[in-house]
């Protein structure tokens, strides 16, 4: 009885997730969560690496950067479709994933955290410097609005329902990915090599898995990113925002499915209201990050856990009690 | 042509010296510091308020940056980072990276966001010329002073007992301890070394380039590309990797302006897929 619930009203909150914005009226608050739902997308897929593989990767502003760049300089100039230009954004997520995770992910973690730092810097360093193709500091501007079945998205409510469905589909899909068994594989190899490897499993190759899902879902969301907004400046695509991206993971809680979910409510928000502070706000930010890894690394998903089992520890003695 | 060589080795010394920290840091804690460059950072501004203060001797100034910087890293090391378990890889990493944001952030506050650079007039004595190439005293000075740096690290590191022990305790921390040695107290000794000499070469840049809030990111970058390209576990190979990294900054520097550190960063790459332990780390892989 209780299962089937739990089975059916997944869906529904999905549902009601979408058609949630349809509520909303004020701009500001639809632009900064379809903001939000873009970061978002992004951080569930660093959290399958961070979380759930135990490896780190600060290159996530970079791969989202080189897909939302080629995505559109593709709509922009050659005319491509929003929704055929996903395949490239595939296939960029897949090649950097790959390609990178092949290097590096045989050497110590701590490899891979550098090399995708320098790939961040280099794609920057890129996008501001190659005028023909980029445009430089000018940006690309003026990527045509994507349409579905003739309905342009164009609207700020639009462009949320959308980033929306996309946040919900890519919640699904990785939350069946780490019940599988290959979810337990990740988690095996990141609690203890040598164990996981006496299994059977190819640490390596689980690791290089990871990565690449990681890698994919930067890429969807600068697509996403390209074809909704309209405007790639290079500033944006730079290290502080793959530190905002690992800040919404270790906030939330890494290695727990809903922990990016709260983390990138608790972030952004958070941040908007650090806004406030003026010169000081990033100096707050860095204290707060820092002292939540050291007093509270499993993060505000650690947290609630926590309080919930306590709480069903003291409902059982009551209940126990009572039964006396 | 021979110019551009000179300021080529010098910034490849002063990458070298970042190489150097990242190496010990690496060693003796297991842990990829990437406040390295803001510490750099502090390092130059420290040095150019002391000589606002009035200190304009050399050798006084580089040696204060050095102890106030060597202070932070033991405050840092015993705030914050020993209280991380070593399991802990991506928490560590992130509040390295936090603290970089912290000690950028505080530079603004501090010293505003303005470029400042030390007076060339700084290292004393004048220039000199060997071979009919003058070299000023920043470029000669710079390298007396990373030279020296590297061996009073390395006679420190393999000729005394302390030095055996901080050793010991980056080999096994578990095997330093059954040999009565405190692993903490070691470890703090090692990074905050480290961080001194992160600050001193944050004074050895700042006559040539400016210092601002902004340049840490840059010089830490290319010290942790140095040290990959020499090998994490080799300071002469830091030193080796910091130059090669400053000559192909100039190699390339009149024609790829922009491209530099896509450049940069492309060669460690290469140089990763080629020999992961660095060209002059040890060949023995550690087996995952």
């Amino acid at each position: 009885m209780n299962r089937k619930i739990n089975n059916l009203s997944l869906p529904v909150v999905s549902l009601l997730v979408i058609l949630f914005p349809l509520l909303l009226n004020s701009y500001y608050t639809m632009r900064i969560l379809s903001t939000l739902g873009i970061y978002l997308i992004i951080a569930m897929g660093l959290n399958v690496l961070l979380g759930f593989t135990g490896l780190v990767s600060i290159g996530q502003a970079g791969i989202f950067g080189i897909s939302a760049y080629v995505c559109g300089i593709l709509m922009e100039r050659a005319g491509v479709n929003f929704w055929f230009a996903f395949f490239f954004a595939m296939a960029v997520g897949l090649l950097v994933g790959l390609g990178l995770g092949a290097i590096t992910l045989k050497l110590e973690s701590g490899y891979l955290a550098i090399t995708t730092l320098g790939l961040c810097l280099m794609v920057k360093n890129i996008l501001q410097n190659w005028d023909s193709m980029t445009n430089g500091f000018e940006g690309v501007i003026g990527i045509p609005k994507p349409s579905i079945f003739g309905y342009v998205i164009k609207s700020q409510k639009a462009v949320l329902v959308t980033i929306t469905i996309f946040v919900v589909i890519i919640f699904w899909m990785l939350r069946f990915f780490l019940k599988s068994k290959y979810g337990r594989k990740l988690r095996a190899s990141r609690d203890n090599e040598i164990a996981a490897s006496m299994m059977g499993i190819n640490v390596v190759s689980t690791r290089l898995l990871a990565f690449t899902i990681a890698s994919v879902t930067a890429a969807i969301a600068g697509w996403l990113y390209a074809g909704l907004y309209g405007a790639l400046f290079p500033d944006f695509f730079s290290m502080d925002l793959s530190v905002l991206f690992m800040c919404i993971v270790i906030v939330g809680g890494q290695g727990t499915i809903w922990g990016p979910i709260i983390g990138s409510f608790v972030v952004v928000y958070g941040k908007e209201l650090l806004g406030s502070l003026g010169e000081g706000q990033m100096l707050v930010y860095g204290i707060i990050l820092v002292l939540l890894c050291v007093v509270q690394p499993s993060g505000l998903a650690g947290l609630f856990e926590k309080g919930f089992a306590r709480l069903r520890e003291i409902t059982l003695k009551k209940g126990e009690e009572n039964a006396r | 042509m021979i110019d551009v060589l000179i300021i080529g080795i010098t910034f490849g010394l002063i990458y070298g010296l970042v190489a150097i920290s990242y190496s010990l840091i690496w060693q003796s804690m297991n842990l990829i510091h990437f406040a390295q460059g803001d510490l750099l950072m502090i390092g130059g501004f420290i040095a150019i308020t002391l000589i606002n203060l009035g200190i304009t001797n050399m050798f006084p100034v580089v040696l204060i940056t050095f102890v106030i910087l060597a202070l932070i890293g033991v405050v840092m090391q015993n705030g914050i980072y020993r209280f991380i378990p070593q399991k802990r890889v991506v928490t560590r990493i992130i509040a390295t990276l936090g603290m970089g944001i912290i000690f950028k952030n505080l530079a603004v506050l501090i010293w505003g966001s303005n470029s400042h650079a030390l007076p060339e007039t700084f290292f004393p004595g004048s220039a000199i010329s060997i071979f009919g190439i003058s070299i000023r005293p920043v470029y000669y000075w710079t390298l007396l002073i990373s030279i020296t740096l590297v061996v009073l690290l390395m006679l420190f590191l393999y000729k005394t007992k302390f030095g055996l022990a901080v050793r010991l305790t980056a080999y096994n921390t578990e095997l330093a301890k059954l040999m009565g040695v405190n692993p903490l107290l070691y470890q703090s000794v090692a990074f905050s070394l480290a961080i001194g000499i992160t600050g001193v070469s944050g004074i050895l840049c700042s006559p040539i380039s400016y210092v601002n809030y902004k340049m840490g990111l840059a010089f830490g970058v290319k010290g942790f590309a140095a040290a990959i390209i020499g090998g994490l576990d080799s300071f002469p190979g830091a030193i080796i990797g910091g130059i090669v990294i400053g000559l192909i900054e100039v190699a390339f520097g009149q024609y790829l302006s922009g491209y530099i550190d896509a450049v940069v960063f492309g060669i460690m790459i290469v140089v990763l897929v080629i020999r992961p332990r660095g060209l002059f780390g040890k060949s023995k892989a550690i087996k995952i």
